[in-house]
Parts: C-alpha cells; sequence; structure tokens
C-alpha cells in the first residue's frame, strides 16, 4: 500500500510538471531536501527507568534539540523549544517532568494547551510513556469536560495536570485554595504553542501567567518553564514577554525531515486589465482531484468556513462519480462541526480510511491526524509559522511529500506567491503582545485582587498598579486596608473576562427546515454581521441554508436549507475619530502619530455572489447595531511636499490605494492577520488638518499592533511600495491598491509616488526582492530517486 | 490624559464625576481602636487571639424553646451518628456566616460567623465579626476555638457553601480548619421533604411555610455585602446590627428547623401533615436503603394524597417501590389504576405495566393495548406541543409497540390462525 501511495504521489508531481497550463502558474518549486537526523545519547543522570520505558517505545537516543533542551532545563534555565512540527517536541518537556517525578513523587507539573483537542492528544501520549514506567504518576486533563467527582480527585493527587488557559484562569486561579498541593510543589510549567498566545489572547495570557506566579509565591513554590513554538522571527522575545523571565532558546532542530515539494501556485490572470485571476477555490479544487483521483491522501486547508464549504462542494461535484463512496471518504473539518463528529474525522484520517479532508485552520495545530501525503493550502494562512503547521500535515516522518499554497488575488497572497524568498528565508514575522494594555490589566488586576490581596510595593508584571487599585477601591471593588487592597465586590471577575475574542459571546445556527428545530453551528458575535445576517447564505457539510431571522437578542440565527447558485458577502463601513495623541514624530512636511482613538463600524450591506463565475447577482440592507471601540491607531498625516507629486483630485483614491496597501502588508512583518487592523482614510482629516491614513486596531483599547506599525513605519512603507509596484496589473487591481474601476487608471501610480515621497523621508528599510520569473526546476522533474 | 480617564473612557463611563483625581487619602485604620469601638457600638467584647484581636457578641437572646441539644432520629435517619467518640462528641454546633458575596471562590469572605450551641447552661449563640480584613487570622482562629468542641456541626447548606468557603479563608491565612465529627446539612432532608410542596427551598421559604415565622424587619440577603462595605468605607459599625439580627436569626431558624426535622423523622405520625412529605420520607428512606420505613412512607403518601396530581406521583413512587421490593400485587394495582387516568402525568406506568404483562404475566396482547394507548396519548401530546413525557419518548414507544406487533403475528402465524384487529380493551 505504501509503494502504491508513493507513486500515486509520483503521478501527481509528474503531471503537474508536464501540464503546461499548470507550470505556468507555478512562481516556485522547491524541493526541500530529506535531513539526516542530529542525535546525541541520553544524558548520564537519566532515570535507567525511563531510560528503559523510552528505548522501549522505540527511542534510542535524543535529537540534538532535545538534548539541548532537556539539559538547559536539567540547569534549572526557562527554555523556549522552536521546531517544526513532528520533531518530537513533547519529549523536551515531558522527559524532565518524568525524570523528576521519579526523583521526587511529590513534584507536580502543569501544562497548558491553547485548545481542548490538542490537550487530549498530548495527554494520551504521556498516558503512554506513564503507562510503560509502571509508576504511580498520575496524568491528568481539567477542562470544561472534566466531570465532578474527578475534578476533586486531579486537585489533590494528580502530578501532571493538563489544562487551557482559560480553565486556568476561571476555574484553578480563582480556587487555589483547593490546590493547595499542585501550587505548593509546582515544579514545571509546561506552555506549548506559544507562538498562538500573541494579540489580544497572548496580552490575556501574559496576565494569567503573571496571577499563576503570585498564586506560586504565595505558596513558596517557583516553577521552571518550558515553551514550544512553532517557527517565528521573535520565539525568545515572545516567550520572555509572556513569562516575563530570561529564557533560552533551543532553535536548531536535529529532526530528521523527509523530503518535500513545495510549491507556489499563483492562479492565470482572467482578466489583464483588472488583474483578476482565476479563483483560488476552483484552482486549489482542481489540485486536490487530481491528487485524491490518484488515491493520494490529501488535506485541503480553506481560510474560512465558507471556503471549506464551497470547495467540499465542488469536490463532490467532480468527484463523486469517480470515488466509491465519497461522501464518507472526503470529510468537511471546521469549528462549527460537533465534537463528536470532529474526533470521527480525526480518527478517519488517522486510520487511513479518510482519503481527504477539507478544513480551516482547525486542523493546523497539533491534533494528531497522522502522516497524509499532499496538503493543498487554498489561500495563504496569514502567516509563515502557520504555513509551515499546515504544510507540515504533509509527510511527517518519512516519504516524500507535497505541500501547494495556492495564492488568491488578495494582496498578501499576491505578495507572498510572487516573493517566495520572503517565505522560504528567515522567519520575518514578530509575534506581539501588550500585556499592559488598560482594559487587559485592569480586567485581570481584579482577577488577582480576588485570588490574593495586593500588598503596597507588589509589581504585577512590569509595574506597580498602586494607582489602578486605588481607582477599584474608590470604585467599591477592593478595599484598602492599611499595606494592603483586599477584595470587596459580591462578584467573580473571572466570569466577566474571556481570554479569547468572545467566545462566550457565540451565536448558535439553528437549522428550522424540519418541525424539530436543530442546532447545526456557532458564529463569534463578531462575524456574525457579516455571516448570519438576515438573507445570508449559511453553508454548513456542503450544504446552504438561508437565514431567516437573526435574534441579536438571544444570539440565534434561524435557518433554512435552500437551493441557490450563489453565496453572500457582506461591507463594513467604518469610521475614527482620534481622542488623545501619546506620540507624535515629524514625516517630511507631514508627520506621523499614534495614540487613541473611537471608530464606528457598521455592517450595511451584502451582495449575492454566483458561484463559478462570482459576478455579483443582487444585494440588500443589513440592519444591525452600529459597534463602536475605543482602541489605539497610527496616524501618518501627508504634508505638502509628499502630496505635491499629485493634484488635489486625486489625494483622495492615493489615500485609499496606500490604506489598503499598508492593512496588506503589515502582516508580513507582525503575526496578525490583516482584520485585526483597520484603515480609515480622510482628504483632510479634522484632526491633522492634512491628508491622512489612519490604522487602528481592531480589539479594544489595542493590543500594541498600530504602536507597532508606527515604529516599523519605514519597512511597511517599503513592503507597500513593493507590493504596487511588483503587481503587473495596469492601472491598479484589487490584489494592489484596489480595483482600477474604483482607483481611476492613475490610481496605481498615484500611490508609488506617495509612497517614494515618505520612504524618501521615511529612511532606508530593508528590501525583499521581488521574484519575478517562476522558479520551477527546467526540464526533467529533479528529484525522481527520492520519489521512488 | 490621565490613566484613570483612559480608564474611564474604556469603560465608557465618561460621565462618573466625583470618582476622577487623586484617590481621598485615608489615615492608616487602627486595628486596636476600630475593634474597640465595633465592640462597644455592637455591645460586644474585643477577643484578644495570637494572631490579633477580633470582636465577639455574646448573646442571650435564644429562642423561647432553646436550641434542640440533640437530634438523634435526625441523625440516625442520615447516617450521621458520631457514637463512639469521647464525651463531648455528640455537641450540636449550629454555624451560619454572613458573607461578602455568594459567588465562592478565595475572594468571598465571612465577615460575621454566627455559632449557637446547647449547652448544660441553656443555649447561646455567639457572633464574630470582622471588623477589618486585616485582622482575619485573629476572626478565623477564634471561629474556630468555638468550633472546636462540635461534635456535630448544623448548617443550612454548609456543605456547599459555608464550609468550603471557611476552608479557603484559613489557607489563605495559613491555619488550618480541623473538620468537624459530623457535619448535619439541613438542606438535604429539608429539600427531601418540603422541596416538592414548596419548589424553592431556600431558608426564608422554609420558615415562612413550614415554621410559620415571617421575618419582619430583616435586611435582604443581596444587600448584606454592600452593608459590610459600606462599613468599611465609613467606619459606623452601626451599618452592621441589621446584618447582625438577620444572623441571628438565621441561626435560630436553622435551630427550628432542625427541631422540626428531628420530630418528623422521630414521630412522622404526628408531624408529617401532608402526602407529599410522606413521599419525601419515603425516598429518604429509600436513598438510604430502608425499604420497609420507605415502603410504608409511600403507602402513607398514597393514602393521604389530597389532589389527583398528588396521587400520581406518589402512586407512582409506590408501585416502583412496591416492585422493587416484590411487591408485585401491589405494583399492578397501582399501575392498573395509574393507567386508567385519561390524562396521566407520566407514561412510566404504561411502559412498566406492559413489561410486567409481556415477560412475567405472559400477555403480550394486553401489553400491546396499554403500549398502544400510551403512544396514542403520547402522540396527542407532541402534536399540542407538548413534551409526552422525561421517561418515556414517542420513538420509544412506537418501537415497543412495533416490537410487540411482530412478535403476536409471528405467535399467531406459529398456532396457525389469522391475527385479528387490536382489542379495545
Amino acid at each position: 500500500m505504501a509503494t502504491g501511495a508513493a507513486s500515486g504521489l509520483r503521478q501527481v508531481l509528474e503531471g503537474f510538471f508536464q501540464a503546461p497550463e499548470i507550470r505556468e502558474c507555478v512562481t516556485a518549486w522547491r524541493v526541500l531536501p530529506p535531513r539526516p537526523a542530529l542525535t546525541e545519547p541520553f544524558p548520564a543522570w537519566l532515570d535507567p527507568r525511563l531510560e528503559a520505558v523510552l528505548r522501549r517505545a522505540g527511542i534510542e537516543v535524543l535529537y540534538s534539540h532535545q538534548a539541548r533542551a532537556v539539559e538547559a532545563v536539567r540547569r534549572g534555565k526557562n527554555v523556549v523549544v522552536v521546531t517544526p512540527t513532528a520533531s518530537g517536541k513533547t519529549l523536551c518537556y515531558n522527559l524532565p517532568v518524568l525524570q523528576t517525578l521519579l526523583e521526587r513523587p511529590q513534584a507536580r507539573a502543569l501544562y497548558l494547551f491553547p485548545t481542548k483537542a490538542l490537550s487530549q492528544d498530548q495527554v494520551a501520549e504521556l498516558h503512554r510513556l506513564v503507562e510503560l514506567l509502571e509508576a504511580d504518576i498520575k496524568t491528568c486533563t481539567y477542562d470544561g469536560d472534566t466531570p465532578g467527582p474527578a475534578r476533586k480527585a486531579i486537585r489533590q493527587a494528580g502530578h501532571v495536570v493538563v489544562t487551557n488557559p482559560d480553565m486556568l484562569h476561571r476555574a484553578v486561579l480563582p480556587h487555589h485554595t483547593k490546590w493547595v498541593k499542585l501550587f505548593e510543589n509546582l515544579q514545571y510549567l509546561v506552555i506549548d504553542e506559544v507562538h498562538q498566545y500573541r494579540g489580544v489572547f497572548g496580552s490575556h495570557v501574559a496576565n494569567v501567567l503573571r496571577r499563576l506566579r503570585r498564586v506560586c509565591r504565595f505558596y513558596g513554590s517557583d516553577p521552571r518553564v518550558i515553551l514550544c513554538s512553532a517557527t517565528i522571527a521573535n520565539p525568545r522575545e515572545l516567550a520572555e514577554q509572556l513569562i516575563e523571565a530570561p529564557v533560552e532558546c533551543v532553535s536548531e532542530s536535529g529532526a530528521p525531515a523527509a523530503e518535500k515539494h513545495f510549491i507556489f501556485y499563483n492562479p492565470p490572470v482572467i482578466n489583464r486589465q483588472l488583474q483578476i485571476r482565476r479563483s483560488s477555490l476552483l484552482e486549489g479544487t482542481r489540485l486536490a482531484r487530481a491528487c485524491l483521483r490518484q488515491g493520494v491522501q490529501t488535506i485541503v486547508f480553506g481560510r474560512s468556513r465558507v471556503a471549506v464549504e464551497v470547495i467540499l462542494s465542488y469536490l463532490r461535484e467532480a468527484l463523486q462519480p469517480l470515488i466509491p463512496g465519497f461522501d464518507q471518504r472526503v470529510r468537511g473539518y471546521r469549528g462549527g462541526y460537533l465534537p463528536s463528529e470532529r474526533r470521527a474525522i480525526e480518527r478517519g484520517l488517522r486510520q487511513g480510511q479518510l482519503l481527504g479532508v477539507v478544513s480551516t485552520n482547525a486542523l493546523e495545530l497539533g491534533i494528531d491526524v497522522g502522516q497524509l501525503e499532499a496538503c493543498i493550502m487554498v489561500g495563504y494562512p496569514g502567516n509563515v509559522a502557520s504555513t509551515w503547521q499546515q504544510a507540515g500535515r504533509a509527510g511527517r516522518r518519512a516519504g516524500s511529500s507535497l505541500a501547494v499554497l495556492v495564492a488568491d488575488s488578495s494582496p498578501l497572497d499576491q505578495y507572498i506567491a510572487t516573493h517566495p524568498d520572503y517565505f522560504f528565508g528567515t522567519p520575518p514575522e514578530h509575534a506581539w503582545i501588550n500585556p499592559d494594555n488598560l482594559l487587559i490589566l485592569m480586567a485581570h488586576l481584579k482577577c488577582a485582587a480576588f485570588e490574593l490581596p495586593f500588598v503596597t510595593g507588589e509589581a504585577f508584571g512590569r509595574r506597580e498598579p498602586a494607582e489602578l487599585l486605588d481607582y477599584l477601591a474608590d470604585h467599591g471593588v477592593l478595599h484598602r486596608s492599611g499595606d494592603r487592597w483586599h477584595w470587596m465586590a459580591d462578584a467573580y471577575p473571572a466570569e466577566g473576562v474571556s481570554l479569547r475574542s468572545a467566545p462566550d459571546e457565540n451565536f448558535v445556527v439553528v437549522d428550522t427546515t424540519r418541525p424539530k428545530p436543530e442546532v447545526i453551528g456557532e458564529v463569534d458575535r463578531f462575524s456574525a454581521p457579516m455571516l448570519i445576517h438576515e438573507e445570508a447564505i449559511y453553508l454548513h457539510e456542503g450544504r446552504q441554508y438561508q437565514v431567516e431571522r437573526l435574534d441579536w437578542e438571544a444570539k440565534k440565527a434561524l435557518v433554512k436549507q435552500v437551493s441557490v447558485d450563489y453565496y453572500t458577502d457582506a461591507d463594513l463601513a467604518v469610521s475614527l475619530r482620534v481622542l488623545d495623541e501619546f506620540q507624535r514624530a515629524p514625516l517630511g512636511s507631514g508627520f506621523r502619530g499614534h495614540g487613541e482613538a473611537a471608530v464606528t463600524a457598521k455592517t450595511t450591506l451584502f451582495k449575492k455572489i454566483k458561484f463559478h463565475t462570482h459576478e455579483n447577482v443582487g444585494s440588500g440592507p443589513i440592519h444591525l447595531p452600529q459597534q463602536e471601540l475605543h482602541t489605539a491607531a497610527t496616524w501618518f498625516a501627508l504634508g505638502p511636499a509628499e502630496t505635491a507629486c499629485l493634484d488635489p483630485d486625486a489625494v483622495q483614491t492615493a489615500l485609499v490605494g496606500i490604506g489598503q496597501a499598508l492593512v496588506n502588508v503589515v502582516p508580513l512583518h507582525c503575526l496578525c492577520d490583516r482584520r485585526d487592523l483597520l484603515a480609515v482614510t480622510e482628504t483632510r482629516s479634522p484632526f491633522t488638518g492634512l491628508p491622512t491614513i489612519y490604522l487602528a486596531d481592531r480589539y479594544p483599547g489595542g493590543v500594541g499592533l498600530a504602536e507597532k506599525v508606527f515604529s516599523l513605519h519605514a519597512r511597511v512603507f517599503r513592503a507597500a511600495r513593493e507590493l504596487i509596484a511588483g503587481c503587473r496589473c495596469t492601472g491598479g487591481c484589487p490584489s494592489c491598491v484596489g480595483p482600477a474601476a474604483l482607483m481611476g487608471p492613475e490610481g496605481k501610480g498615484r500611490a508609488v509616488a506617495v509612497l517614494d515621497a515618505l520612504l524618501a523621508v521615511a529612511g532606508a528599510a530593508p528590501a525583499v526582492t521581488p521574484t519575478r520569473a517562476a522558479t520551477a526546476p527546467a526540464g526533467q522533474l529533479p528529484p525522481a530517486e527520492g520519489l521512488l | 490624559m490621565s490613566l484613570r480617564q483612559r480608564l474611564e473612557r474604556l469603560a465608557g463611563n465618561r460621565g462618573a464625576a466625583g470618582l476622577t483625581g487623586a484617590p481621598v487619602p485615608r489615615p492608616a485604620p487602627a486595628l486596636e481602636a476600630l475593634c474597640r469601638e465595633a465592640a462597644e457600638t455592637l455591645g460586644g467584647a474585643v477577643y484578644e487571639t495570637p494572631h490579633g484581636p477580633t470582636v465577639v457578641l455574646a448573646s442571650g437572646e435564644v429562642p423561647p424553646g432553646g436550641l434542640p441539644g440533640a437530634v438523634p432520629a435526625l441523625l440516625a435517619a442520615l447516617d450521621l451518628s458520631t457514637s463512639a467518640d469521647d464525651g463531648e462528641a455528640g455537641d450540636l454546633v449550629y454555624l451560619d456566616v454572613e458573607t461578602t458575596g455568594l459567588a465562592g471562590g478565595t475572594g468571598t469572605r465571612a465577615f460575621v460567623a454566627g455559632v449557637g450551641r446547647a449547652g448544660p447552661a441553656g443555649a447561646s449563640l455567639r457572633q464574630f465579626v470582622l471588623v477589618d480584613p486585616a485582622v482575619e487570622a485573629g476572626f478565623l482562629w477564634a471561629v474556630r476555638e468555638e468550633l472546636r468542641t462540635a461534635g456535630t456541626l448544623v448548617t443550612f447548606n454548609g456543605r456547599t457553601f459555608d464550609w468550603p468557603l471557611l476552608e479557603a479563608r484559613f489557607v489563605l491565612s495559613r491555619l488550618t480548619l480541623p473538620r468537624p465529627g459530623a457535619h448535619l446539612d439541613l438542606l438535604h432532608p429539608a429539600r427531601r421533604l418540603w422541596g416538592f410542596r414548596l419548589g424553592s427551598c431556600s431558608l426564608g421559604a422554609l420558615e415562612a411555610q413550614v415554621l410559620g415565622q415571617v421575618r419582619e424587619d430583616d435586611v435582604p440577603a443581596a444587600v448584606i455585602p454592600l452593608l459590610y462595605l459600606d462599613f468599611l468605607r465609613h467606619r459606623d459599625p452601626g451599618a452592621l446590627r441589621p446584618v447582625l439580627e438577620h444572623n441571628r436569626r438565621d441561626v435560630t431558624a436553622l435551630a427550628a428547623l432542625a427541631y422540626r426535622l428531628e420530630r418528623c423523622l422521630a414521630a412522622p405520625h404526628l408531624a408529617l401533615e401532608h402526602a407529599t412529605e410522606w413521599l419525601g420520607l419515603g425516598r429518604l428512606h429509600w436513598s438510604r436503603g430502608r425499604r420497609a420505613e420507605a415502603l410504608h412512607c409511600f403507602e402513607r403518601a398514597v393514602a393521604a394524597a389530597g389532589t389527583r396530581r398528588e396521587w400520581e406521583v406518589c402512586a407512582r413512587a409506590a408501585a416502583r417501590a412496591a416492585r422493587r421490593t416484590g411487591h408485585l400485587d401491589r405494583a399492578r394495582e397501582l399501575w392498573w389504576r395509574l393507567v386508567a387516568d385519561p390524562d396521566p402525568g407520566s407514561l412510566e406506568p404504561h411502559v412498566e405495566l406492559a413489561k410486567d404483562l409481556e415477560h412475567r404475566q405472559k400477555q403480550p396482547e394486553r401489553a400491546r393495548d396499554v403500549v398502544a394507548r400510551a403512544l396514542a396519548l403520547a402522540r396527542r401530546r407532541e402534536a399540542a406541543g407538548v413534551a409526552p413525557g422525561r421517561e418515556v419518548s414517542v420513538a420509544a414507544l412506537d418501537h415497543r409497540l412495533r416490537r410487540l406487533q411482530r412478535k403476536l403475528a409471528r405467535r399467531a402465524l406459529r398456532a396457525g390462525c389469522r391475527l385479528t384487529g387490536p382489542d379495545t380493551a
């Protein structure tokens, strides 16, 4: 079977290579060579029982990064391990933890994973080792699904407690007196998937960790921290920001890797003037079809739930006649599915009954689905780390594998597709958090005060919170007595604080097609106005549903199954007002600043877009509450010298174009989604008195993104210019400044002219050279021996 | 813009005048003086502990009947007898605390602990008052001393609320709180006996509906945390008076409830008035394996039932118990009466009777008829938008009916005769 599958993949590769219409679209075809393992013997201090168990589990030596990590931990350091998928990173923490538990049975360890599913998998792996050890070591998952009676036992006796930050925040820390055994003896804190803890979530988690450390201090423990991260530009910085202590970084993986073909695929241009490319959904589906038809086990990543459903329905249409039992062999997978459905799909992939899965990034995290052979990413996943993680789903240990990135028309995708060196070079993206966001800090300060009284002079993170504590005391939340602030309100503050954007605020989608209504999915509050407004087409398991009624108060959308030839897409209207300026710096004859702003956003309109042709076949209004946001923003006020190149009527289009390009390229330098930023432009801003571009954080109070853009402005300008200039459209297109139809034929040139003027005054910034020519190998498919 | 202004704007309360500006400096409270002042105002005394001072109020005012000194029947019924311990093991100590909130967790604290006991010199009530969070260790130490001799701790909902809350406070003050010999939480037996009738089983509801006492001028529970915060801010100990009075009444009510429960268990024929009380007592006995007592109570419940609905509930429980103790004739008698009801509250008796008819009495035709009737009822209810009943679904009934029909058809074939239409029983 294995050889048969390998030759299937080889046929797919040959097919891609020989088809001119495919090769034309390939902008990069890299063959990542197999890498041998770098190994080291087990350390001398390793308990012989543990060594024996590792050998029985098939582990004879350590990879070099594992050896370095466990030695550093042994020396009492905090460590962050940065390694690719499937490089045995779990051993980097399981080994020191098990060793310590054998030496000191009363010791305790706490494992944090960002998601529940992930923790289930990791605990299963730890379980297997513990079972082989035959020692009295209890490893337990403590999350929302843990039954009541088990909780008590875990609090008392669990040696390794596996949980997530939300549970720690809501259930463990506020009840720390029930966890005396754990906190008194806590020796290790393990934080996996650290790169997930960025932005809002990361800023919250950093505060949860501050609280954890306070509680540990109270019980006299000071745990070492072992962190694991996917590849980002600043793993050590992020780790140190999160735990606010020095961290040693182990970054060179010693794990072996099999050969991997990595293809960048840019769909053909179908409208040269508008630079519109064929839909990535259609192209991705085509490539996936080729893999599935050859029996190559394939995962297709779509960027949204809608994309997943659309791809699934395209695949079904094309393959149902060719693949018997298609519906059982190719499945969808995304957040809105029920947990039992998801578990069944994961099992099907591991055991090979499933030939293919179409998924959102829900499957990107380390959930064990075994080895797949091909991974098709329809649309750039948004950052380099996620892209490598998704690509890592194919070929986890041995045998050749294929990863294809199918770019869509969006600017970020186009930048990546035409600048493969950006991707294959050093990781350029920074993860950032802002634990001192006033709203987030305040929320956790309350939780911390609830957990233990604050003492004068006690720091919380980087600052002494006396002023904030007095503020809370004035509002009757705390009571100050002598040198202490005591919690005094009749409330449980952790309940009101969600670490993620707003998971409690989910809207449920109820299918009312049949007499008995049935909940078929959930949508977060932020997406609700866009996805489940009235008349929206909601897709689930490849079926279409139309929203008949959205009950905003009850957080409920009632839908009925329909069959139409279009899907819906909603528009967002935004305006911004500056409240306060924290910092200002000259920018040529204008200036740049950052500070606080009030943004109002409203979804006003949706469009109906026809399948396949993607033409607009109708629209309608959306009447939903306006959302107001107080946040952080950065602004660029353009002075007369920099706009001199334009006649006054042209300023508007240049601003909009630059704003769009900036939002599109910020994710190249900061680990974020383009939706984390809002661009607003004004030809004459009441605040600056000049033509102005604003970039605002989408999170209340800001989580540091706008501020980061303020300091990285030269790089961001440079990338925006590269994006626009590198785009092969004539007068502007959705991939750079926006469609020429909106921008006018001169739009692109104007934006570049202004950016050049800005770059001339903003100072030099490192440039990324665009790669225009495709880097596909010439002649014959080179790695043939590797494939056979 | 100051931090404070930014906070207020982010929080969306721009007009909060009076809250901006620097905090008002407060003099460091002299704890001794605070305690003295509170003791004087409230009529108590300052009690020196190794962990600092605390305030204690000794109240002679106990209810006219005093606090019951022993509740042997109640303890026995709940398997809580503390017989074999030392001399003081049997002492009952009543505890009720007032707290800064109901949320639980480490941020909720007890600030008044009322401890009542029935000693040889008569009943007494002592109330401990936390004058300031800074003297909590002394407060806790004093409470612990008072509880030290408790053989049996009597509380209302103390198992889930008061006791865990105190335990957390002790851990936070780095003190230990030994467990009492036994913990009698009156909520559970009270819920058994009166939950059905009252719906809500709060102490207030029990007081009003069972003990027939109505509190006048009582401070609402929700206001208590606010009164304490007010006291901390303005340092007027008088503000605590209503809370202390509330706590005194709580302890008194606790004792009265214990007394009432003791009577119900020691002499149910005299003390119980309602069918549902018998039903609850029966369930209590049943849950602890005292089946004979339980059967007796269920039968009393059936006999005492006043309304059709009450009778139905009691009869169902009695039938279930009768079946499980092998009194099948009695169970069948009750089932047939229950099944005859044209609008029953539950279809469970139909199913039970059908099983009995099919498997034990070997009368599948009659079983089929009973199920057919139940299914018709369930369908009618479903059509009317009413849930057919907790225990039984339309699908399950349908399945059962089909199975019975198949069985009968097979039997008819084997017997070589044709199946006639269903009888109309």
